[in-house]
């Protein structure tokens, strides 16, 4: 990964496009032609819900597809809050500020296969992983977790998947279980064949991911590169107010915004992160959440 | 209307902001991040993120979380500490127009007293905050900003050890602001920067549990405006000295009525999260009103409020 040097742009974007993909799963496309040509996989928009204060701060989300030739953008949340129940009932035409693109990417390799593994709606950035890959002559494994069936990605939306691993907490598709059991499991399978990982999910989700590769690390098997997309309440998404931070394995403490939302696997404490419980934010299964989690909604 | 607007203010005979707005610490950074994006412009001055004699890490995670028309920051001031604040950063600040202020912060008076002996090695170090006001990191540098005899003692060390302009940051949390801000003008302090965060907390209604890791915060946004608002008008009715403004500016108009209340300046601070042109934006809003009432200075705007402020004009 490279620090980029584009500036993040501010644009006003006109909603085309609203659509429940899934229940209670809601997926915006947003015509914005500048931030949409400069978004790469795993980047983010910090989006403003609404005019005036309340709700005050904007909201990011990882870019789901872009279609730069269209101009447009799409992100894809569950409602968690004020700000994505605002935006859950947008009428096409209306206008919503974003800045972008922020963060880091996904880095694809020159050949080879790209495991993605997503947990909840951690699926969001990976339609356009999908692309991405697709366009590259990647090969893309999927693997995929959900508290229940309906909560899976619909493959429609994942350009060039065949198939894939899927879990489901309750046992209503795939595997009943976590993602993290297949993978672990199923190692043999997979450790050799794969030149990246692309992850995001809920933390104990991500943790039980570094966890493996640890395992793997220690038992001196071939560990390929892991990069992860993290998450926290963001303030400014500019690094300025140091709110969106996780714990680093440096000791100290690395921004989401700037530093990630995309890290490699080794650059962060999954133990610090992992007894600091989980956030509550759009990614997390709708199923968990409380009607009115407020926390980064 | 013709003519050149006089938007400058005088917060010292050697402290004079070409604008009234400082952007407020903890909301910029050091600078660099909003430099890259135009967030400079606007600005009369820049007021870095708090700086300690060591490093710090900051607080756990989460450190932010939204409140109605604000929100509840609780950091703890994380910062690289002064040695890299006046060895690395300070002379970057030289390529910019812009005056930076240093926010310091210490647990003890001779904490403070060391940053700020290390910052006058520095170049580029336009003036000293003095933050005795930072709810969120225990009782230390809290405890100076809420008893009058403390602030004044601080002050006073911190005044021998620096000729730079003093402003020192006053806490709200506080039953009698007035007999601090005295303290602390009667120690030396140039000007004073009213207010610093209101504490406040939020739960998790499922958990039961605050949402911030350090149980509370300090509230700041919108919500807090008619506060900070009463607490510079009260502020600067009291004390001889230029007093800055901070509190939930989200526009030109806020400005406005904070200098009218008083204000020699006014401090951006949240604003500068939801919007990255937000200094350009307020300023943008101030000259609008002053053209429309026909009025030439931050001067004349001053003069025509409900207190007239000392060291307005340059």
């Amino acid at each position: 990964m490279s620090a980029l040097g584009t500036a993040p742009i501010l644009e006003r974007g006109v909603l085309s496009l609203r659509e429940e993909v899934m229940p209670g799963v809601w997926l915006l496309r947003l015509h914005s032609p500048r931030i949409a040509r400069a978004g790469l996989p795993g980047q983010f928009v910090h989006l403003q819900c609404a005019d005036g204060t309340d709700p005050l701060l904007r909201r990011p989300f990882s870019f789901c597809d872009i279609d730069a030739a269209a101009g447009t953008y799409d992100i894809l949340f569950n409602v968690v809050g004020r700000g994505t129940a605002i935006l859950a009932a947008a009428e096409a035409g209306q206008m919503f500020e974003a800045l972008g693109p922020l963060g880091h990417p996904f880095s694809f390799p020159d050949t080879g296969t790209v495991m993605a593994v997503a947990g909840g709606l951690g699926v969001a950035p990976f339609p356009l992983v999908a692309r991405a890959a697709q366009q590259r002559g990647l090969k893309l494994i999927w693997v995929n977790g959900a508290y229940t069936a309906h909560q899976l990605l619909p493959m429609s939306m994942l350009p060039g998947a065949a198939g894939g691993w899927l879990a489901t907490d309750d046992g209503t598709a795939g595997h009943a279980g976590f993602v993290t059991d297949l993978l672990k499991r199923d190692v043999r399978s997979w450790i050799d064949a794969v030149s990246v990982i692309h992850a995001c999910g809920p933390t104990p989700m991500l943790t039980a991911l570094a966890r493996l590769l640890r395992e793997l690390d220690e038992r001196s098997s071939r560990v390929p590169r892991c990069e992860v997309s993290l998450e926290a309440p963001m303030g400014c998404a500019l690094g300025t107010c140091l709110g969106c931070v996780v714990p680093s394995a440096d000791g100290g403490f690395a921004r989401v915004c700037v530093e990630g939302a995309v890290m490699d696997w080794r650059a962060v404490d999954w133990s610090r992160l992992a007894g600091m419980g989980e956030l509550v934010t759009h990614r997390t299964a709708p199923d968990r959440l409380a009607a009115e989690a407020r926390v980064a909604g | 209307m013709a003519g050149e607007l006089d938007l400058s203010v005088r917060l010292r005979d050697d402290l004079v902001l070409a604008t009234p707005l400082l952007a407020a610490s903890g909301t910029f950074g050091f600078g660099f991040e909003m430099e890259a994006i135009g967030g400079h412009a606007g600005y009369g001055a820049i007021i870095s993120k708090g700086t300690s004699m060591e490093p710090r890490v900051g607080n756990d995670p989460p450190r932010i979380v939204e409140a109605p028309s604000g929100m509840l920051n609780a950091i703890g001031l994380q910062n690289p500490g002064v040695a890299v604040v006046a060895g690395d950063y300070a002379p970057r600040w030289g390529a910019w127009d812009l005056p930076v202020i240093v926010n310091v912060v210490g647990d003890s008076v001779a904490d403070y007293v060391g940053v700020v002996r290390r910052l006058e090695d520095a170049p580029n170090v336009a003036g000293i905050e003095l933050n005795i006001s930072c709810p969120n990191v225990g009782a230390a540098g809290l405890m100076f900003g809420v008893d009058a005899q403390l602030a004044g003692e601080v002050t006073t060390a911190v005044r021998a050890a620096t000729a730079k302009p003093l402003i020192v940051k006053l806490t709200p949390n506080v039953t009698d602001m007035v007999s601090i801000a005295r303290s602390i003008v009667d120690a030396g302090a140039d000007a004073l920067s009213a207010v610093n965060t209101y504490v406040g907390m939020s739960l998790d209604l499922e958990t039961g549990r605050p949402v911030l890791a350090n149980v509370t915060g300090g509230l700041s946004g919108p919500a807090i405006r008619p506060l900070a608002l009463h607490a510079v008008y009260t502020v600067a009715g009291a004390v001889p000295v230029p007093v800055i403004a901070s509190g939930g500016v989200t526009s030109g108009e806020d400005a406005v009525e904070f200098i009218l209340a008083g204000a020699a300046a006014v401090q951006v601070g949240t604003l500068n999260f939801l919007r990255p042109d937000a200094g350009r934006h307020v300023l943008t809003g101030i000259e609008r009103h002053l053209r429309r009432r026909r009025l030439a200075s931050i001067a004349e705007l001053a003069a025509s409020g409900a207190r007239s402020p000392h060291g307005v004009g340059a």
